[in-house]
């Protein structure tokens, strides 16, 4: 609310031409109008068809290999380095190779957000597999399970919490990749809208899909992925130690 | 019947377990007394198979034990309940070795037994310290076990919950009639509730002493006379302890099979304080 009002004081001392600092009212507008006449709905929904099948793809894999590694010691010290130096790699970088690689725009970008979960998928869920409670799967054991069940019926279900931490930061992860991608690249989703305002010159419509690109980041992050951590790391009772 | 023959156990080279040979029959409650480091987890691990002896050999009805078994099952100090199931669902984990499922009525049995029914719905993170652990029993005996290994299973509660489950395990027991190992460094708990206290040793881990309590169960926890043994016990101990502040080495060590303590408690105590003290 305070940043609102300093926005509009800013506004009304006029440092700034009218067309490179909106109002807060003007921007608002055009939100509104962008939502009355479905052309932002329909970047929305762009991007988050990208996104969700990205997402998808990377924590289903990131959650395959991550397992591989943890319970394989001979994968994880081959690839371990290898994943932990991609991860520092803006997953944008990609984006020129696989617009070699696929010839399509779309699929391309696909692949900019799955790298760009993908990485951290995996360490948070081989961290998770090699940090299971020894106890627990000697418990496992004792109660007469082994090989596949024991992994599917101990060590798996005990390393939910770091799974779903992981899958947090991954949604995270993509999101940024996704608008990064999107502002580099064609198609219709809200980073082409971002741009297409900013060559149009168009202020007031760069920043109202920024409100949308960070509004949508914080509620989904706040509103559905915290909430489903936490719940995970009550039940798992975890919830003391870890908030 | 449960033997051990000359189990010795070495971690790198240090000698933990030093030619242990013991014999529980059927049926027993025995306890494992000795101060910290002494090997009591290790011996118990062992015996469940979940760990492996260096030399020697530890065999159940004749038949060597080499890995863990749903035959012989762990009570660890800290439950190894898992989190992510309700009490029932704990409860009806295990598998048994001869592919048989944990019927319902079996689990509704047990948690008659430990006076839980009403918390079966619950979660792990949802009860206190002592109910995890009752559910942990009830977990060990759904297998319906031979054989069941409790690792200080107490030593975590306070006072008044672990004397409850005193008397919740002494009574299960005498239901039950399984053999059950009781691992613990408070000599009360194992006077109280055992036929039997095998006394460790430290430096390395061996059996220092073999007493056998014939007093009548439930016992509580005032018994005059198990006050009384108590005290000669934690002599012995505190000599053990001292020698092995001071360095030296107890000469003749008693033979653990050749139990020295039979008849009263009372008399018993004493020849047990004379034996030693001597
Ligand atoms: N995995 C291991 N590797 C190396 N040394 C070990 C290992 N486990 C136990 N030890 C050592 O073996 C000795 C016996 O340990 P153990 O845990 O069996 O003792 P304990 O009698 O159960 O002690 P406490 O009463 O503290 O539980 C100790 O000196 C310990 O340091
Ligand atoms: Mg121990």
């Amino acid at each position: 609310m305070a940043l609102l009002l300093l926005w509009q004081g800013l506004y009304f001392i006029r440092i700034w031409p009218e067309f490179m600092f909106p109002s807060p009212f003007m921007v608002f507008n055009t939100l509104v109008n962008g939502f009355g006449q479905g052309n932002y709905t329909m970047a929305m929904l762009n991007s988050f068809r990208r996104l969700l099948i990205g997402f998808g793809i990377a924590i289903t894999l990131g959650v395959f290999i991550g397992v591989l590694m943890g319970r394989f010691k001979s994968i994880d010290e081959t690839f371990g380095g290898l994943i932990l130096s991609l991860q520092s790699v803006p997953s944008v970088v990609w984006l020129p190779l696989a617009l070699l690689w696929f010839s399509m725009g779309e699929s391309a970008m696909i692949f900019v957000v799955v790298i760009g979960g993908l990485w951290n998928m995996i360490m948070s869920t081989t961290a998770g597999i090699k940090g299971v409670d020894p106890l627990l799967i000697q418990s496992g054991i004792n109660l007469g399970y082994t090989g596949f069940s024991l992994f599917r019926k101990v060590i798996l279900p005990a390393a939910v919490p770091h799974i779903i931490t992981g899958v947090r930061m991954a949604w995270a992860f993509c999101w940024r990749a996704l608008m990064a991608a999107e502002i580099i690249g064609t198609g219709q989703g809200l980073g082409q809208v971002l741009m297409w305002g900013r060559d149009m010159g168009n202020m007031s419509t760069v920043l109202a899909v920024m409100f949308i690109i960070a509004g949508t980041g914080i509620i989904s992050d706040g509103i559905v992925f915290k909430k489903i951590e936490k719940e995970v790391y009550r039940r798992w009772g975890l919830l003391e130690t870890a908030f | 019947m449960l033997e051990l023959n000359k189990v010795t156990k070495y971690y790198k080279n240090e000698k933990v377990l030093d030619e242990i040979t013991m014999t529980i029959k059927e049926g027993e409650f025995v306890s494992l007394l000795g101060p910290s480091g002494c090997g009591k987890s290790t011996l118990v691990h062992i015996i469940s198979g979940l760990n492996q002896a260096s030399d020697g050999e530890v065999s159940m009805d004749g038949r060597k034990i080499t890995r863990p078994s749903t035959d012989r099952i762990m009570v660890f100090q800290s439950n190894g309940l898992f989190p992510w199931l309700t009490v029932e669902q704990n409860v009806a984990f295990g598998k048994k070795d001869n592919g048989n499922k944990i019927s319902k009525d079996e689990v509704k049995k047990l948690l008659k037994m430990i006076r839980l029914t009403s918390y079966r719905h619950k979660y792990p993170h949802q009860l206190s310290g002592g109910m995890k652990q009752r559910v942990s029993i009830a977990r060990s005996l759904a297998m319906d076990p031979q054989l069941l290994l409790m690792d200080e299973p107490f030593s975590a509660l306070d006072e008044q919950t672990k004397n409850e489950l005193h008397d919740e395990l002494q009574k299960i027991w005498m239901e039950t009639g399984k053999t059950i190992i009781f691992v613990t460094h408070n000599i009360r708990e194992a006077v109280k509730l055992s036929d039997r206290v095998l006394v460790m040793g430290n430096d390395p881990g061996r059996i220092i002493c073999d007493v056998r309590i014939s007093e009548p169960h439930p016992r509580s926890h005032a018994d005059q006379n198990l006050v009384a043994l108590e005290s000669s016990i934690l002599r012995l101990l505190e000599k053990e302890i001292r020698k092995q502040k001071e360095g030296e080495e107890l000469h003749g060590t008693l033979d653990e099979k050749k139990s020295i303590f039979n008849g009263s408690i009372t008399s018993l105590a004493r020849t047990l304080f004379y034996k030693n003290m001597a």
